[in-house]
């Protein structure tokens, strides 16, 4: 049942959007064609940053330099009580978001989503966002280059969403 | 898929439900923001982004924050350092507000979960709480710069 929900929200959404237009009586083609045009604008403005944190991440994990950086944070981890396989995956999550969904894949096929790790993956995943990716692309879109302790804070409340799902888990929620 | 999503929401900002949809939105907004620096289009777009991003479309939700952002810094007086607003704004749009989680749900039902949805409701009570530990902390940084 709420698979199906799920499935039909963006159409939907999209859907309703149309239907509020028609029943306003504008343009909706040509509104959507300028908004079209304006979106390749956005998208023209800020493809350089999606290019250079796309390949500067890429380039840290493939050759195992982030590895090497973030070792002293394992400890730390080990110490919150979090398992060995979702190490990795509090360390990634910030950065990016298809490596970390390739580790919440590996943890699935090693123990199942329904272990300890996987319930644990599961919430740390579904309750964060690509920090990193998402203040680069908005400060990137104005152009603004000081960042005033936004990825401090954003880091912060991601270490909050780890613990929090540490907690949640041990104490038997999910 | 961003162009897609321009133009989708292109028509429904030029509609007048925006404005009443925007209001819902204000309410709750209003007591994050600062009223007196956000324009009435940046609002516009806020409510956008917010409310794409509680539904979970990623897409349609990162051009929102753009142009709400493009919006924002208009009314910034220093160029090159983010406003208040604009920290808090990209703050918001780091933690995920998503309310249901498709993709997660999607996965462990590909890898036979017993219980797939069983993972929303921790969800709600992370997020929310890694939230509010964001906006205090983005506030005080707010404070603590000007």
């Amino acid at each position: 049942m709420l698979n199906y929900v799920v499935i039909c929200i963006v159409p939907l959404m999209i859907l309703v959007i149309l239907i509020i237009g028609i029943k306003e009586k504008r343009d909706v083609f040509k509104l959507f064609i300028d908004g079209v045009l304006e979106g390749l604008n956005v998208v023209y403005k800020i493809f350089p940053y999606i290019l250079a944190i796309t390949i500067a991440i890429g380039l840290l994990k493939d050759t195992g330099a982030m590895n090497i950086l973030l070792y002293p944070l394992k400890p730390f981890l080990v110490f919150l009580g979090i398992p060995e396989n979702v190490i990795p995956l509090c360390i990634m999550r910030p950065l990016s978001g298809g490596a970390s969904m390739s580790v919440v894949m590996d943890i699935f096929k090693e123990s199942g989503p329904d272990s300890i790790s996987g319930k644990m993956a599961s919430v740390i995943m579904g309750a964060t966002e690509t920090t990193l990716y998402t203040i680069t692309i908005l400060f990137g879109a104005v152009g603004i280059k000081k960042m005033r302790g936004v990825l401090f804070a954003g880091l912060l409340a991601d270490i909050t969403a780890i613990i929090m799902s540490i907690i949640l888990v041990n104490v038997g929620i999910i | 898929m961003m162009c897609f999503w321009s133009g989708i929401f292109n028509i429904f900002e030029k509609t007048a439900t925006i404005k009443k949809f925007s209001k819902c939105f204000s309410r709750l907004l209003y007591k994050i923001f600062n009223k007196e620096k956000l324009s009435d289009l940046a609002m516009n777009y806020i409510s956008m982004n917010v409310a794409t991003n509680i539904l979970g479309v990623g897409n349609a939700a990162t051009l929102n924050g753009i142009k709400a952002m493009e919006e924002m810094q208009k009314e910034n007086t220093k160029k090159d350092i983010p406003s208040n607003n604009m920290t808090t704004f990209v703050l918001i749009n780091t933690a995920s507000l998503q309310l249901i989680p498709t993709s997660m749900i999607a996965l462990r039902v590909m890898y036979s979960s017993v219980s797939p949805t069983a993972i929303v409701v921790p969800i709600w009570i992370v997020t929310f709480s890694a939230l509010i530990v964001g906006i205090t902390s983005i506030k005080t940084f707010n404070k603590k710069w000007g």
